[in-house]
């Protein structure tokens, strides 16, 4: 798979949108995920599945720290390019 | 100064995966992987044929430091989440006052602060014994709680709920495990409890981790202490995540966080960290002179902490 940023964004989208059961259109990559109703379950599910997606491991508390897909797609994509 | 004379937990022998509860508690695949995975949660205790004042005096067969001193107990205190427990007019609280031979005292229950209570309780106590004047007086709690309703068994989307008990012996000017301090919060944003709207059920997420340092940085600086003078944090055994959340807010090790329990038992409501107070001495995770914090939150949504020194 590719590390780049924006594939991750676009990845990222696909998994919230099938979480919310949203079309990924309606995703948008600025908007906090907490305003989109992704409760806590979720965004340990999202982690999870990053970790296998990726094959590394994060800080449970991920979710938290960055609280858009942007702003996640840019912090997995510095940990995937260490 | 309000000391912890004795404290003494009951651990049901029966333990139970919470995976084997998915059905029960209507659990999805997703949830029960990230309690697994992400929370630290793996079984729970149960009685199940125990009711609630068979957990208590369960507690107190534990409680070597009451046998003798019978005469000197002044309240018995139940520190409970649920504000029901029992249908009227069964009271089991008085039950085990009566049981244990200790009606010369007042018996009562606060819940106030749902799972907050323990601590809550420890406080009042050593309000009402100082404010009577008798330097030998105790006050007796109980703490832990039944599963019986849909509601006692799990905080969705945070815990799942076991039902180890603790009796904790509190008295006045006592030379071990002093309370030096004690802070408590409650923001009625949240009281709605269980009932939450989605967004503020995700509001009360985020809020969590700061609203919990802030009491614990209030009652260490209530003690004269500092976060760092702390040996050991006794935490309530929600999950591990939320204390992952809480050190990296405070830059509290981890490691100081006593989270043993919390794989093996659950969330025992009130009762959490009492539980860990006597897992951690078990262990020798405690030496005399070591200042220590209980922390608990309780839905509603109250926060507290309170330091001690063994």
């Amino acid at each position: 798979m590719s590390d780049s940023a924006d594939d991750l964004r676009g990845w990222l989208v696909q998994r919230v949108a099938s979480y919310l059961e949203r079309d990924p259109a309606e995703i948008s990559t600025s908007v906090s995920l907490t305003q989109y109703g992704l409760d806590s379950v979720y965004a340990f599910v999202m982690c999870g599945d990053i970790e296998d997606h990726l094959n590394l491991t994060l800080e449970p508390t991920v979710a938290w720290d960055y609280r858009t897909i942007d702003a996640l797609a840019d912090h997995l994509s510095t940990l995937v390019g260490r | 100064m309000t000391s912890l004379r004795a404290v003494a937990g009951y651990l049901p022998s029966r333990s139970v995966p919470i995976r084997s509860l998915q059905d029960d508690l209507g659990l999805t695949d997703a949830q029960i992987k990230v309690f697994e995975r992400f929370y630290g949660l793996s079984h729970i205790l149960r009685d199940p044929d125990g009711t609630a004042a068979d957990l208590m005096l369960a507690a107190a067969g534990k409680l070597d430091a009451l046998r003798g001193r019978e005469h000197l107990i002044r309240y018995v205190i139940q520190a409970r989440t649920m504000p029901v427990i029992a249908p009227y007019p069964v009271n089991p609280i008085h039950d085990v006052r009566a049981a244990l031979g200790l009606r010369h005292a007042e018996a009562f229950a606060v819940h106030n602060h749902a799972c907050a209570s323990g601590l809550l309780a420890v406080e009042l106590s050593g309000r009402l014994l100082a404010s009577d004047g008798d330097p030998d007086a105790l006050a007796l709690i109980f703490t832990g709680e039944k599963t019986f309703t849909p509601a006692a068994r799990t905080v969705p989307g945070t815990a799942i709920n076991g039902e180890g008990a603790a009796a904790i012996l509190v008295g006045l000017d006592g030379d071990r495990d002093r309370v030096l301090g004690y802070a408590t919060r409650t923001d009625g944003r949240f009281s709605a409890g269980l009932s939450l709207s989605n967004e503020a059920a995700a509001e009360f997420q985020q809020i969590y981790p700061e609203a919990l340092a802030g009491v614990l940085t209030e009652a260490v600086e209530t003690a004269g202490l500092t976060l760092g003078d702390l040996t050991l944090v006794l935490p309530h055994n929600v999950n591990r995540v939320s204390w992952v959340r809480l050190c990296k807010l405070v830059g509290l090790p981890l490691e100081r966080v006593f989270l043993d329990n919390v794989p093996v038992t659950g969330h025992c409501f009130c009762a959490d960290p009492f539980l860990n107070y006597q897992s951690a001495r078990e262990l020798g995770r405690l030496q005399p002179g070591d200042h220590y914090l209980m922390a608990a939150v309780g839905l509603g949504a109250t926060f507290s902490a309170m330091v001690f020194q063994h």
